[in-house]
C-alpha cells in the first residue's frame, strides 16, 4: 500500500484496484490532496513534497503545524514529543506506521519526535472515522490517527544524506532502494543522528532574568529499517519491514531557579518485525493479514545522593504479539462491508511494579460499511473490544468489554459546486495502561476506561483553473466530551491514578491552502490553519479550576507557510502562533504561559550533476526571530537554530 | 456510614485515658489501638492536634482532627475538617489551629480555628500550604508549590485587616522563592525558609527580605531551633546546624536515611529518619543528636517510616511514623527523651 489508506480505499471503490495503482506520481499527490476534500471525517495530509518544501524532519515538527493539534514538546532532540488532538489528551491519537499501529501497553506514550521524515511519503491525521473502512481494528480504536507512510521504491536507488545544525546536530542518513523482477521492491535505510543539545535559554525569574544553558540535553539515536514489497497488481501486495532503534539521551529536566542540578538519563531500544498481506480473491472480495512482533526496552536512571544507593534506577521489558486479519466485501451499488479482528497479547516486566509480571490480551474487532455513490459517502462502524489483563496474586482488574460506534457523512449539495459537508459521530475511549494499573503505590487495578465522544461538523471547498491556480479550503466545529479522565490524584501522601474528571471540548478548526503559478517555473504556494478550543474542565463545581481552561490547551493556535518555488531555489516562510496557555489547570496569573510566534525560513535546492546523480542542498533557519517560549512551563524551547542537509541520489 | 464505623475506630484509638499518675514529670498510657491513622501532629498548650483517618486498602479516607492533652491524658474530638474538604496540613501559629486544604495543583486555602474548634476565618494562600508562622499582626503561610513549577511562594496574611498578600517574598525581593519549599521558622529577629529542590535556606527579616541565601550541599526539609543555632535536615541523610548569626552552615552530621521533622527535647535532638526514597524497604529509627558535641548518640528504633515529631510540653518526644501505605498503617508513638523508652499509642495492624 503506497497511498494513504483513506485515498486508496476510496479509489478502490471508484476506480479498480489496479488502474490506481498505475497513476504516476504527480497525479497521486493531487489524488490525495483530493482524500482531504472528500473526506467525511477531517483529514490531514503532509506528503513528500510538503516534507522538502517545508524542511520537517520528524513527524512532529510536521504535525504540530495542523489545525487542531496540540504538540507536547519538551524542547531539543531529545525532548518528549506527544501529539493531542482536541484537547483529548495524548493517549486518545493513536501512531500507524506502514499501516500498524504503534503500541507501548506499559505507558501508552509514543514519542513522535523519534520518527524521521527522511523516508516517509505520507502522514495523515484524521479526527474521528474516516472513510476507508478496509484498515485493522487497532486503527479504529482511536479519537485520533496520524498515519506515516514511508516511501515504496519506484525506481532502484541510493541516497546518502548528511545534516548538520546548531548545538551539535550531526546526522547521516543512508538509504537504498531497488526494484527487482516485475513484483519486487526492497528498502533499506540507516539513519543516525547526535546532538549535544546544550541551547542557551532565558531564564526569567520575577524582575531579574539570565541567560543560561541546558544540560544534559543531549541525544544520541540509530535506526535501521528494512523493508520488502511485492505488487501483484490487482491480485494483492505484500510489505514486510524489520526494523531497529537504539538511542541514549539525557533528560534535562524542568528549568529550576536556583538549582541546575540534574542527572537523568534514559535508554530506549525497540526492534520489531511486521508483515502485511493483501490478496484480492475476486473482483469484489479482499483479504488482509498483519502480523507483527514488537519488542521494547527502556532504562531510566537518576543519579541522586537523596537515595542510599545513591541512584534510582527503573528498566522496562516489554514484548508484544499481534495480528489482524480482515475481509472487504464490495457487491457493488457504492456499498462496501468489511470485517476485520485483531488480538494482541503484551507483557511487561518492569523493577517497579512490585514483582508483578502484568500481561494484556486486547482483541478488537470492527465491522464496518461505507456506501459511497454519487454526491454522498457514508460511513458506519461498530468497534469491539474486549481486553483482559493478568497480573497474577490478588490483583484482579476489571475486564473490558465495550462496544463502540461511530458514523460519518459528506454529501456534496450542488453537483455544479465543488463544496462538500461532513458530519461525522465517534465514541472511544482509551483504556487505562499497565502503568496506569500497576504501578507500585501508585496503580490503581479499578480504574476504568476513558470515553471520549467526538462530533464534528464542517465543510470543505476546493477549486482549481487548470494547473494556474487551486484553492482548498475547509472548516470544522466540533464538540467533544472526556468523561472518567485517568488522572493521578493525591491520597495522602501519595498520588495514585483515578478515574475522575469531566472535560467539555468546543472548537473550530480551518484550513485554507491556495497554488498558484504565476509564470513558467514559478509557483506559489500557502497553506494557512487555524484552531480555537475551548476545552474546560467540568470536573467538580466546588473545585477553584471549574470551568477554567484545561492545562497546556490554547484557546486560538495559528499556523502559515508561503513557498515561492522557482528554479533557482525554492523558499519558504513558516510561522506558528500559539496563543495564551496555562500552565496548571486554575487559569491565574501565575500559571500563564504567554503566547508565542515562531518563524522559521527554509531554503532548497536540487541540482543535476552527471548522469542521473542529484544533489540536493537544504538549509533552514529555525526561530530566526530568536523568540523565548516554553510549550511545557519551565521546559524552554531552544531559540534560533539553523540545519543544514546535503543529499546525494544516485 | 463509613463515618460512623470509623467513629468508633476513633473513639478507641483516642481513649487514652488519665491515669493516675505515680510520676508526675511522665505521661502514662492506656494500651494501644489498632487500625488507626494519626497524622499532621502539631501541639498546642500540652494538646496534641492530628488528622485522624481510616485507611483502607481502597484509599477511601474519612478525616476527623483530633486532640490529646499529653499532660491530662483527655481526648477531644472536634470534626472540625469535616468543614475543610481535601485537607491538608495542621499547623499551629499564634492562637490559632490552622487546616489548610490542597489539591496540590490548585491553590489551596488556609482555615484558622480557635482551640476550642470555631472556625475563624480562613483566606487562600497559594499551592500545597505547608506550615504558617505568625510575626506581629501577619501570618506568614508557606506554600510549598508543585514539583517542576517553580511556585512554592510565601504568603502574608494580615490578623487584623484580613488583607492578603500572594507571594510577599517575590513583592519585597522581586524573585521567586523557588521549588517546593518545605518548612519555615522563626528565630530571633529572623525567618528561614528551607526550599527543597532548589538546595537552598533562605533567610530573611521579619517583612520577608532576604538577608542571606544559604546553598545547601542537600536538599533541606525541615527545621528547628535552639541555642542560637537553627537545625536542618538533610534529605541526603544529615543535619545541619545554622549559625544565626553568620548564616552559614557550621556543621553537619549523619543521621538516618531521608530524615524528615526533627525536635528538640533534654538538649537532644531527635530527628525522624523515614527512608522514604527506599521503598518498600523503609528506615525506622529516630537519630538523637547530643546538641553540645553535635553527634549521634543514640539510634532508637522505631515504628516505620517515622515522618512528623515534636516535643510536647511535657517534654516528651511524640513521633507519627507513616507505615508503608499499604498493610503496614502509620503509628503514633511517645518517646521517653531520658530513657529513649517507646510507647505506643496507636499500633499497627
Amino acid at each position: 500500500m503506497w497511498l494513504c489508506g483513506a485515498h486508496i480505499c476510496r479509489a478502490q471503490q471508484v476506480d479498480s484496484l489496479s488502474s490506481v495503482r498505475n497513476l504516476a506520481e504527480i497525479e497521486v499527490v493531487g489524488e490525495a490532496a483530493n482524500a482531504t476534500i472528500l473526506s467525511a471525517a477531517p483529514l490531514q495530509l503532509v506528503q513528500s513534497d510538503d516534507i522538502e518544501r517545508l524542511g520537517y524532519v520528524t513527524a512532529a515538527d510536521a504535525v504540530k503545524r495542523m489545525a487542531g493539534v496540540q504538540l507536547q514538546d519538551y524542547g531539543g532532540l531529545g525532548g518528549l514529543k506527544t501529539v493531542s488532538v482536541r484537547g483529548l489528551g495524548a493517549k486518545h491519537t493513536a501512531v500507524s506506521y506502514d499501516g500498524v499501529a504503534v503500541s507501548d501497553a506499559y505507558s501508552g506514550q509514543i514519542d513522535i519526535g523519534r520518527y524521521a521524515l527522511d523516508n516517509v511519503e505520507l502522514l495523515s491525521l484524521t479526527v474521528g472515522q474516516g472513510n476507508c473502512i478496509f484498515r485493522p481494528a487497532r486503527s479504529f480504536a482511536s479519537a485520533g490517527l496520524l498515519e506515516i507512510k514511508s516511501r515504496r521504491p519506484l525506481t532502484t536507488r541510493t541516497a546518502v544524506k548528511v545534516r548538520g545544525g546548531s548545538f551539535g546536530l550531526l546526522g547521516a542518513v543512508l538509504s537504498r532502494e531497488r526494484v527487482f523482477g516485475r513484483h519486487w521492491s526492497y528498502s533499506a535505510h540507516l539513519n543516525m543522528q547526535r546532538a549535544d543539545g546544550d541551547y542557551p535559554f532565558t531564564l526569567v525569574n520575577g524582575s531579574q532574568s539570565c541567560r543560561q544553558y541546558r544540560i544534559d540535553g543531549d541525544v544520541k539515536s540509530i535506526a535501521a529499517e528494512g523493508n520488502l514489497f511485492g505488487d501483484f497488481g490487482s491480485r494483492g501486495n505484500l510489505q514486510m519491514k524489520v526494523a531497529y532503534y537504539d538511542s541514549e539521551r539525557g533528560l534535562p529536566g524542568s528549568v529550576r531557579l536556583y538549582n541546575k542540578e540534574n542527572s537523568e538519563r534514559l535508554w530506549d531500544n525497540n526492534f520489531y518485525v511486521q508483515a502485511t498481506g493483501e490478496v484480492a480473491l475476486s473482483a469484489g472480495w479482499q483479504v488482509r493479514a498483519v502480523a507483527k512482533y514488537n519488542y521494547l526496552f527502556s532504562r531510566y536512571k537518576q543519579v541522586n545522593k537523596n537515595y542510599s544507593a545513591g541512584y534510582q534506577a527503573d528498566a522496562n521489558t516489554q514484548n508484544e504479539y499481534y495480528a489482524s486479519v480482515g475481509s472487504l466485501y464490495s457487491p457493488g451499488g457504492g456499498f462496501s462491508f468489511s470485517l476485520t479482528s485483531d488480538l494482541s497479547f503484551a507483557t511487561v516486566r518492569n523493577n517497579f511494579l512490585a514483582g508483578r509480571e502484568p500481561q494484556r490480551i486486547n482483541s478488537q474487532t470492527v465491522l464496518a460499511a461505507s456506501y459511497e455513490k454519487g454526491v454522498i459517502t457514508a460511513t458506519a462502524s461498530l468497534l469491539g473490544t474486549f481486553l483482559s489483563d493478568d497480573a497474577g496474586g490478588s490483583l484482579k482488574p476489571n475486564n473490558t468489554k465495550r462496544l463502540s460506534p461511530a458514523v460519518s457523512l459528506a454529501w456534496q449539495p450542488f453537483e455544479s459546486v465543488p463544496l462538500h459537508l461532513r458530519a461525522s459521530y465517534k465514541d472511544i475511549f482509551r483504556t487505562p495502561t499497565l502503568a496506569d494499573l500497576y504501578y507500585q503505590r501508585m496503580g490503581n487495578v479499578g480504574l476504568k476506561p476513558e470515553r471520549a465522544t467526538q462530533y464534528n461538523v464542517g465543510a470543505t471547498y476546493s477549486s482549481s483553473w487548470g494547473s494556474r491556480a487551486s484553492v482548498a479550503f475547509s472548516i470544522d466545529g466540533y464538540y467533544n466530551s472526556v468523561k472518567d479522565k485517568i488522572v493521578a490524584l493525591p491520597t495522602m501522601y501519595i498520588w495514585r491514578m483515578q478515574n475522575y474528571g469531566r472535560v467539555y471540548v468546543k472548537g473550530v478548526d480551518a484550513t485554507l491552502s491556495v497554488t498558484c503559478s504565476p509564470a513558467c517555473n514559478v509557483e506559489l504556494i500557502a497553506d494557512a490553519t487555524y484552531s480555537y478550543s475551548h476545552t474546560v474542565d467540568k470536573t467538580n463545581r466546588n473545585s477553584k479550576n471549574y470551568g477554567h481552561q484545561i492545562p497546556y490547551t490554547p484557546r486560538h493556535a495559528a499556523n502559515g507557510s508561503f513557498t515561492v518555488k522557482n528554479s533557482w531555489v525554492n523558499i519558504s516562510y513558516l510561522v506558528a502562533f500559539v496563543g495564551e496557555r496555562y500552565m496548571l489547570p486554575q487559569n491565574i496569573a501565575a500559571n500563564r504561559l504567554p503566547a508565542y510566534t515562531e518563524h522559521t525560513v527554509s531554503l532548497n535546492r536540487e541540482f543535476a550533476l552527471r548522469g542521473n546523480v542529484l544533489l540536493r542542498l537544504q538549509g533552514e533557519l529555525l526561530n530566526f526571530t530568536n523568540k523565548s517560549y516554553e510549550i511545557i512551563g519551565y521546559y524552554p524551547m531552544p531559540g534560533r537554530q539553523w540545519r543544514l542537509t546535503a543529499c546525494i541520489t544516485f | 456510614m463509613k463515618k460512623n464505623l470509623f467513629f468508633l475506630f476513633a473513639f478507641v484509638a483516642m481513649s487514652f485515658v488519665a491515669c493516675s499518675d505515680d510520676n508526675d514529670d511522665s505521661p502514662s498510657f492506656v494500651p494501644p489501638a489498632s487500625g488507626v491513622n494519626m497524622t499532621e501532629l502539631c501541639q498546642k498548650d500540652g494538646v496534641l492536634y492530628g488528622f485522624l483517618s481510616e485507611y483502607d486498602v481502597n484509599w477511601n479516607q474519612t478525616i476527623v482532627h483530633s486532640s490529646y492533652n499529653t499532660a491530662t491524658g483527655a481526648v477531644a474530638r472536634h470534626w472540625l475538617a469535616d468543614e475543610v474538604s481535601s485537607p491538608y496540613k495542621l499547623f499551629t501559629a499564634g492562637d490559632y489551629i490552622c487546616i489548610t486544604t490542597s489539591d496540590y495543583v490548585n491553590d489551596g486555602d488556609v482555615n484558622l480555628f480557635t482551640t476550642d474548634g470555631r472556625l475563624l476565618t480562613n483566606f487562600t494562600a497559594g499551592v500545597g500550604p505547608r506550615r504558617g508562622v505568625v510575626v506581629g499582626n501577619n501570618m506568614y503561610v508557606l506554600c510549598e508549590g508543585l514539583w517542576g513549577y517553580n511556585n512554592a511562594v510565601l504568603t502574608k496574611y494580615n490578623l487584623n485587616d484580613h488583607s492578603v498578600v500572594r507571594d510577599c517574598f517575590m513583592q519585597q525581593n522581586g524573585v521567586g522563592l523557588g521549588d517546593t519549599a518545605n518548612d519555615i521558622c522563626v528565630y530571633g529577629s529572623k525567618m528561614y525558609i528551607t526550599v527543597a529542590t532548589d538546595n537552598i535556606i533562605w533567610v530573611t527579616d521579619k517583612e520577608a527580605r532576604v538577608i542571606e541565601k544559604i546553598e545547601t550541599a542537600a536538599q533541606p526539609r525541615y527545621l528547628t531551633s535552639v541555642g542560637g543555632k537553627v537545625y536542618a535536615t538533610y534529605y541526603n541523610g544529615n543535619v545541619a546546624r545554622i549559625d544565626t548569626t553568620a548564616c552559614a552552615v557550621e556543621a553537619t552530621v549523619a543521621v538516618g536515611r531521608n530524615p524528615e521533622q526533627l525536635c528538640v527535647s533534654d538538649n537532644k535532638l531527635f530527628v525522624a529518619n523515614s527512608g522514604g526514597l527506599d521503598y518498600p524497604n523503609y528506615d525506622k529509627t529516630v537519630s538523637v543528636i547530643d546538641i553540645p558535641s553535635f553527634t549521634e548518640v543514640e539510634k532508637i528504633e522505631v515504628a516505620t517510616n517515622p515522618a512528623n515529631i515534636l516535643t510536647a510540653d511535657n517534654g516528651f518526644v511524640y513521633l507519627v511514623s507513616l507505615g508503608n501505605y499499604a498493610d503496614v498503617p502509620n503509628t503514633l508513638q511517645c518517646i521517653n527523651p531520658y530513657t529513649f523508652e517507646v510507647t505506643n499509642l496507636t499500633e499497627s495492624k
